[in-house]
Parts: structure tokens; sequence; C-alpha cells
């Protein structure tokens, strides 16, 4: 039995800062080289879709547009996986509880299996596809490789999007703290020791 | 440098991490549709009927199979499996989350919607769901071990021995069931061409899955190809091919369209196995000096309803043969329960079993006021006592040794509450562990390219154990060149068969056919180099750590293996034209040369004794 | 999950109005709601999106402070004044979910958060909350997780919020917006109701009406509280029981006390037989004893968490004794 108090591995510079204003971020993007022939527009307001049957969205994922069609329950997960055919995304629960479908979207990481593909019209979302820069992979996903970060892999791309995430936000202080700040994400392989050093290692280079 | 043993970033490792490694329902197959699994939601009895008109008049829903409509399927059991799952043969209801129904649909929203709303009548038997009620009912298994042996031995006279033991235990140890819960859950896509099915699947093992699917459809195994580069962690519930396979396999052939089947998480629960609850019974006894006299070891362990298979969580399996005591019995039972089918999960037996054993040997330890590793060490087995052969090696003494000085177990004070850190009371213990090496045939199929590449292939798993990098070492260091340069396949069922990944075997299996034909591809090389007709007439001379070709009368000073790149001393250079070796018309391509900045070529092959020289072209840069 | 229709309303107005309509429901981040929909638990006609609306704000002026419905659990938690003048809330918080659900969700949809109990969330049992009338699974099944206090013979479901737990404990108001402009506050500790022989209703809520601000006075006793969680998992787990306290006192004498506990009860559960056996007492160890020993009075526990009323009793002092020292 844990009891736990907060403050636990928790710096006072790993906090965000400032409040939230209710604007949505402006979703301005720079092309990403491998797929876009255009860069994203700025935030749209969203048309209001009221019908029950299928609504047509444009997304902007990794910086591109992406079209949907999508019924007003599809989850942005199953948006990606099975029209987008970004698989990189995982489903491991689809309840929110595993964290392997961890995705960014205006740079916070949520569970893309409890967002509605229909609500994140004007956001920015960002999937593991979208880390590595050309050919060079993101930091945390070099670091990964190093420290051998995983086993199936399954769950890694959700690690390594909470990891990238978690480092961004700075509460990557101390490997408790880490750990703490990496409990959305399971790894039924265990390869949690590697996971650690590898977001160790990748704060510590950021 | 030997890549085996060097530290090495998982070759597949960049995939992974990239998100770009395919797990089973992440393929792309043209006309995909959905289906979701219903299940029972009562754990005995029968289904009286069903109620679709809902869910076939929602939107997307393309068929929906029960046991009214669905397929006959060949009577006789997969006996290639230790338990088989009901498949909508019969309306019997045997365990609560038995598989009833399979919703097809356009899309997976649709499907799911749709099989929430089938209903399902039922009529209830009287239902039996925890084993402690029944084991006055536990029966002896029939195919334990692939009925490969007794579920019971015995040597010696245990019962007489305890009888007369100094010091005695009798305890009951219970392990709980345990669910494996992978990260992927189980998924197949399923596709007929004809009465051909291509099962893009995620399992353990691709042969296994290859033999149930065909003799389910009553086809040639040849006519079902099974693809699965990448597991997303199976831990024994990947291991059988279970309803997810079989049930989206039937669903694509009535509607005619490939199926993708993906389990939800709460049904990885249900309908995969699990780990069974077991109930073990221990009856230990030792003399006065501390050595065992008896050890009894029963074990019961919770199975499904016996129509449905045998599966045995062989818990004394380990009693047999880790301590010197020359009375020892040990037993199987099962006990039928209206639950789910277990199944192999890590360690099936050793660990449930191991935790029994070590834990009563504690405790007659702690009765006979016995240092506990002590009281193991006296017990010491100096050979296998159960099949009364040596081991091929032991160094279990060492691990006790190496372990009791590297953990301070000398600081231990037995006596309990007596060892504290600050306000935190310490408990400090040890045990034994041990798991059996299993080694299954397999195949494997190198190909070395003009360029040098390799590529080696074998109809095997990577569950996360890192097949794709141990056997692309294994090729590596056999034909000496760097990792980089191999390319292992594995995961699709037209490739070299190979067994099961489970039971830890794949490497001592796998890794011995890739070694071997690795070392075939080899000889072959050397023999092509031979015939050259440039080579003709030239003398091979071995080396300390290969064979080089020499012009010259008298061999050159012994090259030294860590430089191959240069110019061992004393060979020279003798000019020729580029020239290139006549390239093999079989499988095996030979090695072409290469212009060298000299316009010269050598060949340094390795001895099979060697373990670090290469064979390497002179290309400037490979080394 | 089942079809619904989702609409963006331009404006708080109207989302009343379309909150009104039979079948429908709002969505906030959609953490807990989007569970139960998958379940087949809810399945409402029609979604009505709270993000457009301009609710996101966390202010903290004029001696309050005032968490709109949709400001996001992770960005409260965060805010330099609820973390200095409101320690209780950024904990309580923080020890919820886990990062990623934090950034989802908000304010208003973890008050209105539903029951773990597992009959609950499962459609193949029996339940009175989900379907009134059909029987009470839990009370003779698998109750370990569930309430001691507050239940009845049709329910014993916990609430499994932290923030509700820190909020009645800071005694802070909600304030709601009905149909046709409607307003009204209501406290926190009235908002959400005991099961009784209606375990379907769990709030005060009219149709329509929705959470709008969370708001609370900012005082000496909640610039120092605390919150402290017992549960069997060291991180992205529910209570097993929690406490939520605030202590004022001056020469060493307790002014004020705030005292709620969480895990335990069918709603987040004041305690003010343990806050009454604090105020006016001198701040010491005994006097903290002696008051959680107050705590849980009236439990009455199922087979599994007897457990829960002693656990709560320390719990309640261990909270007292960290935050007093």
């Amino acid at each position: 039995m844990e009891v736990n108090m907060a403050n636990s591995g928790v710096t006072r510079r790993g906090l965000l800062a400032g409040t939230a204003t209710g604007v949505a971020l402006p979703a301005v993007l720079p092309a990403t080289p491998a797929k876009a022939a255009e860069p994203a527009p700025a935030a749209q307001t969203p048309t209001p879709p009221t019908a029950s049957e299928q609504i047509d969205l444009v997304l902007n994922v990794n910086g591109n547009h992406l079209p949907l069609t999508v019924e007003p329950r599809t989850s942005l997960l199953d948006a990606l996986q099975e029209q987008a055919g970004l698989t990189g995304t995982k489903k491991g629960c689809d309840l929110g509880s595993c964290g392997a479908c961890t995705v960014h979207i205006d740079g916070r990481r949520v569970v893309s299996c409890l967002t509605l593909a229909a609500r994140c019209q004007g956001k920015a979302v960002t999937t593991i596809e979208g880390l590595a820069a050309g050919g060079d992979l993101h930091p945390v996903q070099a670091a990964f490789l190093q420290h051998d970060g995983f086993q199936c892999g399954y769950c890694t791309p959700g690690q390594i999007m909470s990891a990238v995430a978690l480092i961004k936000e700075g509460h990557a202080g101390s490997d408790a703290e880490i750990r703490e700040w990496m409990s959305g994400n399971i790894c039924r392989c265990g390869a949690y020791p590697n996971i650690v050093a590898a977001v160790r290692d990748a704060a510590q280079r950021a | 440098m030997a890549s085996i043993g060097a530290p090495l970033d998982r070759v597949d490792g960049r995939l992974k991490v990239t998100g770009t490694a395919r797990y089973a329902a992440e393929f792309t197959v043209p006309g995909l549709v959905h289906a979701v699994l219903v299940q029972s939601t009562i754990a005995a009895g029968g289904i009286a009927g069903f109620d679709l008109a809902e869910a076939q008049g929602m939107p997307g829903v393309l068929t929906i199979i029960t046991p009214d409509n669905a397929p006959k399927l060949p009577d006789k059991k997969d006996a290639s499996q230790a338990v088989n799952a009901p498949l909508l043969q019969n309306n019997a209801i045997l365990y609560n989350g038995q598989h009833v129904a399979v919703v097809v649909a356009d899309t997976l929203d649709r499907a799911l919607a749709a099989a929430a709303r089938v209903r399902v009548h039922y009529h209830r038997a009287e239902q039996i769901t925890s084993m402690d009620a029944v084991l006055g009912q536990a029966y002896v298994p029939k195919h334990f071990r692939n009925g490969e042996r007794s579920p019971d031995s015995n040597r010696g006279d245990p019962a007489g021995a305890f009888d007369s033991g100094a010091v005695k235990l009798d305890a009951t140890y219970i392990t709980p069931i345990e669910h494996h819960n992978p990260m992927e859950p189980h998924a197949t896509i399923t596709r007929w061409e004809g009465d051909k099915l291509t099962v893009w699947t995620a399992t353990q093992g691709i042969s296994g899955a290859q033999k149930t699917l065909a003799g389910l459809f009553g086809i040639d195994p040849k006519q079902v190809r099974v693809v699965c580069p990448f597991v997303g962690g199976g831990f024994g519930c990947k291991g059988n091919t279970w309803p997810p396979a079989t049930l989206a396999a039937m669903a694509a052939k009535i509607v005619q369209r490939p199926v993708k089947l993906v389990l939800t998480r709460a049904q990885m629960f249900t309908s995969n196995g699990y780990r069974p609850r077991t109930i073990q019974k221990l009856k230990f006894a030792a003399d006065a000096q501390g050595k065992l006299v008896s050890m009894r070891h029963d074990g019961i362990s919770q199975m499904s309803q016996p129509i449905l298979g045998e599966f045995v969580e062989p818990v004394g399996l380990i009693t047999e043969m880790l301590y010197a005591c020359p009375n020892v019995a040990v037993t199987h039972r099962l006990v039928a329960v209206n639950a789910g089918l277990p199944t192999y999960m890590r360690a099936p037996g050793e660990s449930s079993g191991n935790f029994a054993l070590e834990s009563a040997i504690d405790e007659l330890a702690v009765a006979a006021k016995s240092d506990p590793l002590e009281f193991r060490l006296q017990n010491y087995a100096e050979q296998d006592p159960h099949e009364n052969k040596p081991f091929a090696s032991k160094l279990l003494r060492e691990c006790y040794r190496q372990g009791a000085e590297t953990f301070g177990w000398s600081r231990r004070t037995p006596e309990p509450r007596s060892m504290r850190n600050g306000r935190m009371l310490m408990g400090w213990g040890m045990a034994t562990s041990t798991y059996p090496t299993n080694q299954r045939p397999a195949q494997a199929r190198v190909r070395v390219a003009a360029d040098g590449m390799v590529l080696v292939q074998s109809g095997t798993q990577d569950l996360g154990t890192g097949t794709y990098t141990v056997m692309s070492q294994v090729a590596a260091d056999t034909l000496g060149v760097p990792v980089a340069h191999v390319r292992f396949e594995l995961g699709d069922s037209t490739l070299p068969p190979a067994p099961v990944s489970g039971g830890s075997s794949t490497v001592p299996s796998v890794g011995p056919a890739v070694l071997a034909a690795c070392q075939a591809v080899r000889a072959k090389i050397i023999d092509l180099a031979r015939s050259d007709a440039q080579l003709v007439g030239t003398m091979f001379r071995p080396m300390h750590c290969g064979w080089r070709t020499a012009r010259s009368s008298r061999p050159t000073a012994a090259c030294r293996s860590a430089q191959c790149s240069r110019m061992p001393a004393g060979m020279r250079w003798k000019p020729r034209p580029e020239r290139r070796l006549k390239t093999a018309r079989s499988a095996i391509h030979g090695m072409r040369s290469v212009r060298s900045s000299r316009k010269c070529w050598w060949i340094r092959i390795s001895a099979p004794s060697a373990s670090v020289a290469g064979w390497r072209r002179s290309m400037p840069g490979w080394c | 999950m089942q079809s619904f229709q989702l609409m963006h309303p331009a404006s708080v107005e109207a989302a009343r109005t379309a909150a009104a309509a039979h079948g429908a429901k709002y969505i906030a981040g959609g953490t807990d709601l989007m569970q139960l929909m998958k379940n087949d638990v809810e399945a409402p006609d029609r979604l009505i999106d709270l993000e457009p609306l301009p609710l996101t704000r966390i202010v903290a002026e004029n001696g309050s402070l005032r968490l709109e419905a949709m400001a996001r659990m992770s960005d409260v938690a965060a805010h330099p004044v609820v973390r200095e003048r409101f320690p209780v809330i950024s904990q309580a918080l923080l020890l919820s979910a886990s990062p990623q659900v934090r950034n989802m969700g908000t304010m208003g949809g973890n008050l209105m958060q539903r029951t773990r109990c597992g009959y609950f969330r499962d459609t193949g049992f029996a339940c009175n909350k989900r379907a009134p009338g059909s029987g009470c699974p839990a009370i003779n099944g698998e109750n370990r997780m569930l309430a001691i206090l507050g239940g009845s013979t049709h329910c014993i479901a916990a609430h499994p919020s932290d923030l509700a737990v820190a909020l009645v404990a800071l005694d802070a108001t909600v304030e709601l917006y009905g149909v046709n402009g409607a307003q009204r506050t209501v406290p926190v500790r009235d908002f959400h109701r005991e099961p009784g022989d209606t375990p379907q209703i769990e709030n005060v809520l009219a149709p329509g009406e929705m959470i709008a601000a969370i708001v609370m006075p900012e005082t000496p006793a909640a610039r120092r509280s605390l919150y402290i969680k017992v549960r069997d998992r060291a991180s992205f787990e529910f209570a097993l029981v929690s406490a939520a306290v605030a202590l004022q006192a001056s020469n060493g004498t307790i002014q004020d006390a705030r005292v709620a506990a969480g895990g335990v009860g069918t709603r987040p559960w004041h305690l003010p037989e343990v806050e009454t056996a604090l105020r006016g007492k001198t701040l010491n160890d005994q006097t903290l004893r002696e008051a959680a020993a107050q705590a849980g009075l009236g439990a009455r526990p199922a087979s599994q968490n007897g457990f829960k009323l002693t656990l709560l009793r320390r719990t309640v002092l261990r909270a007292l004794q960290t935050v007093a020292a």
C-alpha cells in the first residue's frame, strides 16, 4: 500500500508557469520535408458538425493536412490508425489507462483513445511519426535506442511521446520525478529501468 | 571483433522507436472490415436464443455469426493445442466470457456498437466458479506434458520417511490466477483468396497457427500463410491459436472480405488463457542433521470443463530434481470449474511451483534451526536425482556463493524482527530458481549476396525477446562480417519452419540452425574460391586465423586478425587485372572481387575454429 | 460506443439550450465520459462540446480563487497561486490520474466523474445506479474499494474524485448556469448526493444545468493545507482512503480546521466532528489524535472494506500531523 503526498520528486522548476487563457494556440508549423505539400494553416474556427453521420475534417497532424471522414464518435486514435495509416500510435487499452496511445495536441501530451477526432480541428496533433526531423532521430528516440528502453516495442511510441513532453514540462529532475511523471505509461515487458535511464539521459542533453 | 558479448543496439530498435515496426493489426489490407466478439455473461448453462433485430439493423453491419448459423467445423479436436475455446459450434455455455457471437461491420465503431446491442437469452445451470468447492472432484490428467510422462512420480518411500523425520513441514501454498496482458492485445487480419488463407496475427507460434487454421478449415497447411514480424509481447498467451484468429477467419470466409479482429483489453482477461490458480500441498521432513528425508508435493490446478481439453500447471517438476532427497513423491491433479481456459504463462509450473517449493524449504530450514542457505547447500544435488543422470553443468553452488557474498548474507540474523533499517524492519531471504532449456527442431536459410550482404531467414518470432538481433549476431560472427551487413527475417510461414517461441527455446533452437546454415554457406564460398580458375593450383595454407592464398611458394608471415584491412606483413602485392569470380548458379551467390586501389585482391577466409577472424573483401573501408 | 450528435456551441447560452434536450450531455475533457460510453454505461444522443466556450480561466483576485469549469487539472495544479495559497488543491490534483489525463481533465468534469465500482461499469452485472431496481451485487460481492459512509441498501459506490475532497474541506462553492440565463451557487458540500433509494441521482444539477466555476475564499487555513492519498499503487490509482486538511493556528491554539475524506464515502466526505474536536484546542499531538479518532462515526463497512475505518482515522491523523509540523 502506498501513502502518497504530493511534492515527493516534484521540483519547483518543474511546474508549468502561467495561466490558461482559453485561446486556442495558433497551429502554424513548418512544413516537414517528408510529406507535406503545404504547411498547415493557422487556427481555424471549427464548423460545428451536427449530424451523427460522417463528418469531413481536415486535421493538422505532424504539420501536414490530413483529410478525414469520421463519425462524431471516432476517436483520434482510431482515425490515425484506420484512416491515416499512422499506426505508430498504439491501442493498448482504449480506455486511457496504459498510455500507449499518447500523442501531443498543441504540444501537450494526451491519450488519443479518449480524444474525439472531431474535437481536434484547429489543433496541432503530433504523433510518433512526427518526431524525427528528416532522417534523424529525435534525441529521445535516440536515447531509447541507446539505452534499450524497450523490448517488444508496443508501448514505446507512447513512452517516447510522453517522455518528450515530460522533458519539456521540466519534470525530469530526478529518477523519482521521472517515474512519477511517466506513470501514465505502462510497459508490460518491464523495461522501466532502461526507460528511466533513457529519459534521464535525454533530459540531461536537452 | 565478435558481436556476441559486445554491446549492441537492437537491430530492430529504430523501427520501434519511430513507430514503423508493424504489428498484426496494422497491416493495410484493402477492403478490410471489422469483427467484434460477443461474450457470455453467465458461467454455466446454455444459450436459449438471440435477439438480433436491433443489432442487425444498425448501420454498416454485414453479418452476425452465432451458433445458429456458424459453419460447422471439423469435429475432431485440434490435438496440437492443449485447450481449445468453443467456436460457436453449439449453445453450451461453459464459462463467463465464452464467445457466443461475432459481429462484422464496415467500421470498428459500427461493429462495437452493434455488438453491444446483441441480446442473448440464457438458461442457467448450476455454476462452479471456485476450485475450493470441488477439490474432492480432482481428477488425474490424461495428457500431462503431451502424454510424454505420467503426472505423478515417486522414488523411495516418502510416507515412511516422513513419519521418521525429526523436523516436519505440512503446508499449503496457493498461487492465484495471473493474466498475461501484453501491451498488444490479440489481433488478427484474415484474408481468403479462394481456399488460400493469409493471416496477419499476433502469435508466438507461426507454424502452430498455420497448422491449427489449416486443420480447422480443412485445407493443407501450405495453403495458409501466417505473417507476424513483430509481436507486442506474449508471455505465453499468444502461443496457442485463439478465437481472435479462428473466428476472424470464419468471419472472413462468410463475408468474403478481409476481416480484422482485435481483442479489447477486457477480453484479454477471458479470451486468450491465463495462468490457472493452484493449490499445492507440501509435506517435507528432514533428519536431525538437516538432511531432507522426505518430500511430497501435491499440486492441483484449475481447469475449465474437460470437454475443452486439458491444461495442467506442472508445479511439481522442480521438486523432483532440485534437492538430493531419496524419497520424493509428486502428483498433479486438475479441478474443473466454469471458468475460462488456462494456458502457459511465463515459466508455467516452474514459477508457481518454485514459489511453493522454496517457501517450504525456507520454513523447514527454520523448523530445523538451520540457515536457509546452509540448508540448501546441505541438500545440494550433485546429479539429477529424478533422472539419475549427471547434469551437463551445474554452477548453482557458485551462484549461491557469489550471491551470498554480494548481498552480505553473513550479516543476516535469523530471528524474525531482528534486523532494522531506520524505522523499517528488514526481512532477508533467498531462493533458488531453475528453468529447463528446451530445444526443438528448427530451420534457417542463409543467402550471401554479391555485394557481401547476408540475408538470414527463419519462420521464428520476436516478441521483444530480441530474436532479430541475436540471430544477426550469430550469423555475423559465424561469417565474420559486421552485424550491420546481416539482415535477419522472421515472422512468415513461407520461411523455413521454426518452433513456437515458448519455454525459452528460440535461441537454443533457431540459433544452431542459423549457425549451421552460415557455416555451410561459408564452406560453399571457400569451395567457390578454390575452384576459381585463377586460384586453381594455389596452395590454401591454414594460418592461425585462416587460410591465405599466395602465389609464392613460400607462405608469408602469419596475418594478424585484428588488422584485416591492412596488408599483413611480408605479403607481396601481386598486380593482376580486375577479375570476377564465376557467379554460382545455385542459390548461394559467389563472391565477386572488387577492384582495390592497387588492382589486387586477396581472400582471407576464417578457419572454423577461429572465433574472430573474418572473411573479408579488399574493399576500402570494409573492416 | 453508440452514435451521437456532436455540437460545438458558440456560447454558453447556446450550450445550455442544446443540453436541455433529452439525451444530451456535456463533454468537457472526456476522460470519464468516453470510458463510460465505450463500456456502454452511458449512451447519450447528443454531446455538447464545452471546449469552445470561454470557461478556462484561473483567477485569483479579491481574496478568492475562481476556477472556471474548463480549466485543466494540470494547469490548476501548476498555477502559482493555487500552489502557494491552496496547496491542498494542487496536491489533490497532482495525486490524481496521470499526466496525460490531467492535461485533458477539467474542474467541472472532475466533479462529475462517476464511481469506479466494477459492477457499475460492467453492463453484464445488475446495478441500481445504472439500472434502478436491478439490485446491487457489490453489497455481498467485491466491495473492497467501496464506501463505508453514506451508503444505503441500494448502493455503496464510493465517489472517486480527489479534487472534490479538497474542495469540500475548503468549503468551496459551485456556480451553476441553468437554462434561460439562470444562475445559482451551491456549496460543494451539497453538490453531490448520497444514493439513498435513488442511486442514479448523483448531484443536484437540473436538466441542462452546467458547472460554470468553482469559487473559494482565500483563508489562512487554506494556505496551510495538505492532501494525503493512500492507495494500492504509487501512482495513477484511485484512493483507498484519502484526507484533505487545512489548519489555522495562532499562539498554539487552533483557530480554524477543515477536514474531509475520500475513498470512504458515497460522496466526498466532510468530517465536521473532527473539525469540532480541533477548533479552539491546543495544537498538540494529543489534540490531533483525539480529533482523528472522531473520523468515521457511523461508518458501516461491507464485507471487504472494514479496514477503511482504521485506515481513515490513521490517514486523517497523519495528514493533521504533517500539516501541523
